[in-house]
């Protein structure tokens, strides 16, 4: 429970950004602590990790992008998810939310339970936010964060700055629509290698998917594996 | 004093064994290893009735086999090896095999192993013994287990060993024995110099494989890089052309370096698999093809015997297919190619790993791969460039063809009898004038998409600077408001409420501008897949709802119920929709136009063949004197239009495979553009 008075770290590379939110913060009965470009740079995670713990925060607010400004040479969604491991609350506050979602939020997702818009940023929002970790940090997931095992059809592979993306069908989400996702989720080696390849035609795995969730940018992908093929032997034919 | 010591449990030897190695092709071939490290030079595995669990394995070679003290203080001795990593055996081979942890794993795959070895420094004399693992079950710990060690002379017989492992506790699948094929295929480098080392699997699938593998295709690549690293780690390569010439040379240091690294030596064989290049041929596409998806990858050779997992099916350890993703041109993938990396290691810097999953990627084997990716990116520089020169070549011979063609035409005419000269000459000149301004309007509209694509970009880099600030607007105002209420009670209604809401509602129409054409850009609507085109339409026309609302136009919408579905991409219909309604929004700022009770509607319509999207206005209509020419690139009634609105709507319903046209009064009194569009056939 983050309660009134509690220290909330709010991370932003632009100042301007990071002060209205403070206002906002402030209006939720809590402390802020601004983390911008004044406070120095941090070329790794750890050492915005170590920062947070300085400050003894006991949540966080952190802006997606913050290396166009060079706060930062991680993305905000990288950050979040390290705090998750941490049990540190924290919320991720997407401007570009629309553009993000598939590939560079994607990629952290399953570690980041709350993504909320610029556009909706308001007290009340921020307490549901920080409420929403404190419960999945505790345990208590909800039901749309639930990772199911789920067959997942991937249909392109496309080059891309890092790694390249996947576009997937997932019948039991959407059977006409593909989502996608950043190839670095693949935590399957060998299903990662075989995507990497000049890919073309279609690939069966499984993954741990949220399906339950309520809007396509919640979605996350974790532990792939191969579906398993037929074996003609195994059907005794 | 009393003393003690360590005991090991029997379990550890399943934990060990096991555990360490899972698969049954990896765990034979490292009894292989120990074959080649015993000299051998034949070594013959035989799987008897295994295609149900109970089956037996026999593995038999010619090595120099073991005394009773080899058995016992070396084959029994896990974890450690009786031979120096860095001297050579009688055959020159430097040590390639484990600790004993490989074959633990090989031996437990059965109830029962029956070992019996001759050696070379013992004629005539056989040692035996046999592993019950049922024994070490019933004992708690590995000593307790005595194993017999039988002697027994021989009038004769040669030297070398057979390992039987009997019982098997599970069948071997048709796969299991298809990798185990390729693995002793590939293990003793069957493309590079003779090791002196055969292994056979007496299999049906073995001999299969057997003559993919020799039919060798390397005369059919395209080009072949070879990179050596020499002891002081300097780094030269060559890549030879088809006929075996010299393409290009390194120069000394233009591949990086120096590396800390074993010398090494790196082949690669590139193949261009296209139908030109294979044409007059012997070998076929599909033959390389499928030779290649057997064996292709980077095999990488350590003392003469393959390391696995470089160079298997998906394990791309120099990321020949990331770097191919990133920049196509010109690289080859795994599936393209075929590699040998040999390292002899001499003074042991590699170290395999305990599961015998590669190497431990220790500076010495970074070094290497460092080495190698180099070499891949020195050729594909070379590549690359020789591509360009070859390009700018073919643009200045087009030039000079069609000099050439004219300088033909004339003198064909001039051969002609002089009454025919004159008309044929005329029609040259036509056609010649008529090409010109063929190509005059191409490069007018090229012209025109190029304004429209940097105009793209600065709007983009526009949307994407001013969506943060306004929604950062919105989020301040929305404090000013909450403290302003409390502080104020009553007297902010009067005082402050309407000249807030002004700035709450300026501020949403500029951020909802900005996420205007950020939601245009967004790369996955590019993709081509199944649409419903009610739900493109309609989403359309909402991003520029606040754009009509501004221009007070009322937007209605007449949608089917029917299915529409199109095959074709969002940012397909959008570029048609957000067109025709520009179009029509322009149309209101004619001289003349109605200044009130503006209307626009979208309509779609279905039936088995075709869908149709309509956009119709009650504007002033379509001019007269542009009627015949809308659809031409730069024609505009907007005296700062582009004009590329209705071409860009013309050529993008064309790539869709429908059809579009105009009519000057429609239902609504103004003009009406209708799309028709191909149904989606059935998931065909």
């Amino acid at each position: 429970m983050i309660g009134p008075g509690a220290l909330v770290a709010v991370i932003d590379d632009e100042e301007l950004y990071a002060k209205a939110t403070a206002d906002v913060v402030l209006d939720a009965r809590l402390e802020p602590v601004l983390i911008s470009r004044s406070a120095g740079q941090f070329p790794k995670v750890n050492d915005l990790v170590a920062e947070i713990q300085r400050s003894r925060c006991d949540a966080v607010i952190c802006d997606h992008r913050l290396s166009t400004k060079g706060l930062a040479q991680f993305s905000g969604a990288q950050f979040v998810s390290q705090l998750y491991r941490q049990h540190v609350p924290a919320l991720l506050l997407s401007t570009f939310a629309a553009i993000d979602a598939d590939d560079s939020i994607r990629r952290y997702r399953s570690e980041i339970p709350f993504v909320m818009k610029r556009s909706d940023l308001a007290p009340e929002r921020v307490l549901q936010g920080l409420e929403y970790c404190v419960e999945e940090l505790g345990g208590r997931v909800a039901p749309e964060r639930q990772p199911w095992r789920t067959l997942v059809r991937i249909v392109d592979v496309l080059p891309d700055i890092n790694r390249g993306v996947v576009d997937a069908i997932l019948h039991n989400w959407n059977p006409d629509s593909a989502v996608r996702f950043p190839l670095e989720v693949v935590d399957n080696e060998q299903i990662a290698s075989a995507l990497q390849k000049d890919f073309s035609g279609e690939l069966r795995v499984f993954a741990q998917v949220n399906v339950g969730c309520r809007d396509e940018s919640e979605l996350f992908f974790k532990d792939f594996e191969f579906a398993p093929e037929p074996n003609v032997e195994d059907l005794g034919v | 004093m009393n003393t003690a010591t360590f005991r090991f449990s029997t379990d550890i030897l399943r934990r060990l064994g096991e555990e360490l190695i899972t698969s049954f092709d990896q765990g034979i071939v490292e009894l292989v290893k120990n074959s080649y490290d015993a000299d051998a030079t034949k070594c013959a595995i035989e799987l008897v009735e295994t295609n149900a669990p109970g089956g037996t394995v026999v593995i038999t070679d010619d090595g120099d086999g073991m005394s009773s003290e080899d058995v016992r203080e070396g084959w029994l001795v896990l974890g450690r090896s009786r031979k120096i990593p860095t001297e050579r055996t009688t055959r020159g081979r430097l040590p390639a095999g484990s600790k004993g942890l490989g074959r633990l794993a090989a031996l437990r795959l059965g109830e029962k192993v029956h070992l019996v070895t001759r050696s070379r420094v013992e004629p005539r004399t056989e040692y035996s013994t046999c592993i019950r693992w049922a024994d070490f079950a019933r004992h708690k710990v590995v000593e307790d287990v005595l194993l017999p060690l039988r002697r027994r002379s021989l009038s004769q017989g040669n030297h070398g060993t057979r390992i039987e492992i009997q019982g098997l506790r599970a069948r071997v699948s048709e796969r299991e024995v298809k990798a185990l094929a390729r693995e002793l295929l590939l293990l003793a480098d069957p493309f590079g110099d003779p090791a002196g080392f055969t292994p056979t699997l007496i299999a049906p699938e073995f001999e299969e494989l057997e003559t993919l593998v020799q039919r060798a295709y390397f005369d059919d690549c395209e080009y072949r890089l070879l990179a050596t690293l020499d002891e002081s780690g300097c780094a030269n390569a060559r890549v030879f052309d088809q006929s075996g010439k010299v393409r290009w040379t390194s120069r000394d240091g233009e591949l990086g370096g120096p590396y800390g690294a074993p010398v090494a030596r790196f082949e690669l064989w590139v193949f261009l698999l296209t139908r030109e290049s294979f044409s007059g041929r012997a070998a076929t596409i599909g033959e390389v093809r499928s030779w290649l998806s057997q064996v292709g990858g980077v095999h990488l050779y350590h003392r003469g015997l393959r390391v696995r997992p470089y160079g298997d099916p998906g394990h791309d350890w120099l990321d020949m297919n990331l770097a191919r993703a990133r920049s196509p041109e010109l690289r080859p993938s795994t599936n393209t190619s075929i590699g040998r990396f040999e390292v002899l290691d001499e003074s042991h810097d590699l170290l395999q790993k305990t599961d015998r999953s590669g190497f431990i990627e220790n500076d010495a084997f970074r070094e290497l791969r460092k080495f190698a990716v180099e070499a891949l990116e020195w050729m594909q520089s070379k590549r690359i460039t020789e591509r360009e020169e070859r390009r700018e070549i073919q643009k200045r011979a087009v030039g000079d063809r069609v000099s050439t063609a004219r300088h033909d035409l004339d003198q064909a005419v001039g051969q002609l009898p002089p009454d025919l000269r004159k008309p044929i000459q005329r029609a040259a000149h036509r056609l010649e004038a008529a090409r010109t301004s063929e190509q005059e309007q191409l490069k007018e509209e090229l012209g025109l998409y190029q304004t429209l694509a940097s105009v793209g970009t600065a709007v983009s880099v526009f949307a994407h600077e001013i969506e943060g600030p306004a929604t950062n607007l919105t989020t301040s105002l929305g404090t000013l408001e909450r403290r302003a209420r409390q502080a104020l009670q009553a007297q902010y209604e009067t005082l402050l409420s309407r000249p807030v809401e002004v700035v709450k509602q300026s501020a949403d129409l500029t951020a909802r501008f900005a996420t205007l054409p950020l939601g245009l850009l967004k790369r996955s609507k590019r993709r081509r897949s199944v649409l419903d085109v009610n739900a493109s339409v309609e989403d359309t026309v909402k991003l520029f709802e606040p754009y009509l609302r501004d221009a007070q136009i009322e937007t209605s919408y007449e949608l089917c119920d029917a299915d529409a579905q199109i095959f074709g991409s969002v940012s397909a219909i959008e570029a048609i929709v957000s067109n025709l309604i520009t179009n029509s929004v322009k149309a209101f700022r004619r001289t003349g136009a109605r200044l009130t009770g503006r209307k626009i509607m979208v309509r779609t319509r279905a039936d088995d063949n075709a869908v149709s999207i309509s956009v119709l206005d009650n504007g002033p209509g379509i001019d007269r004197r542009l009627e015949d020419k809308i659809w031409l690139p730069g024609v505009t009634s907007d005296e700062n239009g582009t004009g590329l609105g209705l071409a860009i709507v013309r050529d993008t319903v064309a790539d869709l495979g429908g059809e579009v046209r105009a009519k000057r009064n429609s239902d609504l009194g103004g003009a009406e553009f209708i799309v028709t569009l191909p149904m989606r056939r059935d998931a065909s």
